[in-house]
């Protein structure tokens, strides 16, 4: 199969063409579509340790089961994502236990730590909303064929997550007192960590490679939208604030601060009354959130010495 | 040297169904492939599950045009 002008290979796929094949790509696709997928498979991969590290309060035997069910399927979301890259040509091992924590594209939200239980049930309400918003675009709109046909066990999955924290978000909320309040402290960080995780408003960055080559349909900001429309009305019914209504005479959700804000990971507080620019951000999620060394090394730490002891030792 | 190999995973969830791709495992030998299968791949309550090396495949049809 002659390789094909990008031209070309774009008209393709505007008219539904699934590539499944690298002979297919130009380079300008296959390097669109790496990029595209490492953000995947590390976000899937971080989540793992940061569920974990949540995992370790739950209450209960049976919400400590729920807990790992999840983070099972992350580590299997992680696994196939990995191997659509290795298909791509890229090295696996080296992806996961090769790279320095600051390499790994995982969402600053995933850098951060998740010090309670109540943390993960809103993680799995917003975070998990992000990722099934995220994925649900290029199961519907993805001109790559094995990564349209690997989401349909990841998104039933991710469903699972997000239903785990809506119950318990709405259970907990229920209860009122200490456990509504500990809502709403999670919710007050988590909740702009996920506005964020869409990215760059469309007016500053709109055409992509990742949308030319319809790696995925939707602009950030369709994104966000399909995210908010979830997640605020979903805070409101459990009577938890978050900064942002929809407005009528727009159609569409706004929020209630000037975005992007300043973030203190440390106090894990947004400063609403610090704007900042486009490039700030980047320098903060450059700098990586608290977490992300920690984690990249609890998942890598013991990976060569098994390898030579499974190697006999050379 | 790669100790690896690839394998691909097919399953069924009904017995009237045909036995369909659903993912891929990489490992040492084909007994760990078929254990990373059945726990990766758990999403349904499959009636059977198979794994094969991908080195095995013979293309009788390379993928081409679709309707040509
Ligand atoms: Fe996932
Ligand atoms: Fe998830």
């Amino acid at each position: 199969m002659a390789t094909l002008s990008d031209e070309a290979l774009k008209q393709k796929i505007e008219k539904g063409h699934l590539i499944e094949t690298t002979e297919e790509m130009t380079e300008g696709y296959k390097k669109a579509l790496i990029q595209i997928l490492l953000v995947q498979a590390d976000t899937e991969l971080m989540s793992a340790p940061s569920y974990y590290m949540a995992a370790r309060s739950a209450p209960s035997m049976n919400t400590r089961l729920s807990a790992y069910a999840v983070i099972q399927d992350e580590l299997g979301h992680a696994h196939i994502t990995y191997q659509l890259l290795e298909d791509l040509g890229m090295d696996k091992e080296y992806l996961i236990y090769g790279r320095k924590p600051h390499e790994f594209k995982n969402p600053y939200g995933f850098d951060q730590p998740l010090e309670t239980w109540v943390e993960l049930v809103v993680a799995n309400a917003y975070f998990d909303r992000a990722g099934i918003t995220l994925l649900g675009d290029p199961f519907e709109n993805t001109s790559y064929g094995p990564w349209k046909r690997s989401l349909v066990k990841i998104d039933k999955e991710e469903l699972f997550h997000l239903r785990h924290g809506e119950v318990w978000m709405k259970r907990l909320c229920e209860a009122g007192g200490q456990a509504k309040e500990e809502i709403q402290r999670a919710a007050d960080w988590m909740f702009p960590m996920g506005v964020e995780w869409f990215g760059m408003p469309d007016h500053l960055k709109r055409h992509t490679a990742q949308l030319e080559y319809k790696l995925k349909g939707k602009t950030n900001d369709e994104l966000r939208q399909i995210w908010l429309s979830a997640v605020v009305p979903l805070s409101e019914s459990c009577g938890i604030h978050v900064p942002a209504h929809f407005d009528e005479a727009q159609q569409e959700y706004v929020l209630d601060y000037e975005f992007p804000v300043d973030y203190d990971p440390s106090q894990k507080r947004w400063k609403f009354d610090s704007p900042v620019s486009w490039d700030q951000v980047f320098e903060r999620w450059k700098k990586r959130g608290p977490y992300n060394e920690i984690y990249v090394k609890s998942i890598q730490k013991h990976y060569k010495d098994f390898m030579a002891m499974l190697n006999g030792g050379n | 040297m790669k100790l690896q190999e690839t394998y691909e995973v097919f399953a069924r969830q009904w017995r009237k169904d045909p036995l369909q791709h659903v993912g891929t495992v990489v490992a040492p030998n084909g007994d760990l492939a078929a254990a990373f299968a059945r726990t990766i791949y758990n999403e349904e309550a499959w009636v059977e599950m198979q794994v094969a090396a991908r080195k095995n495949f013979i293309p009788a049809i390379e993928i081409r045009e679709e309707g040509k």
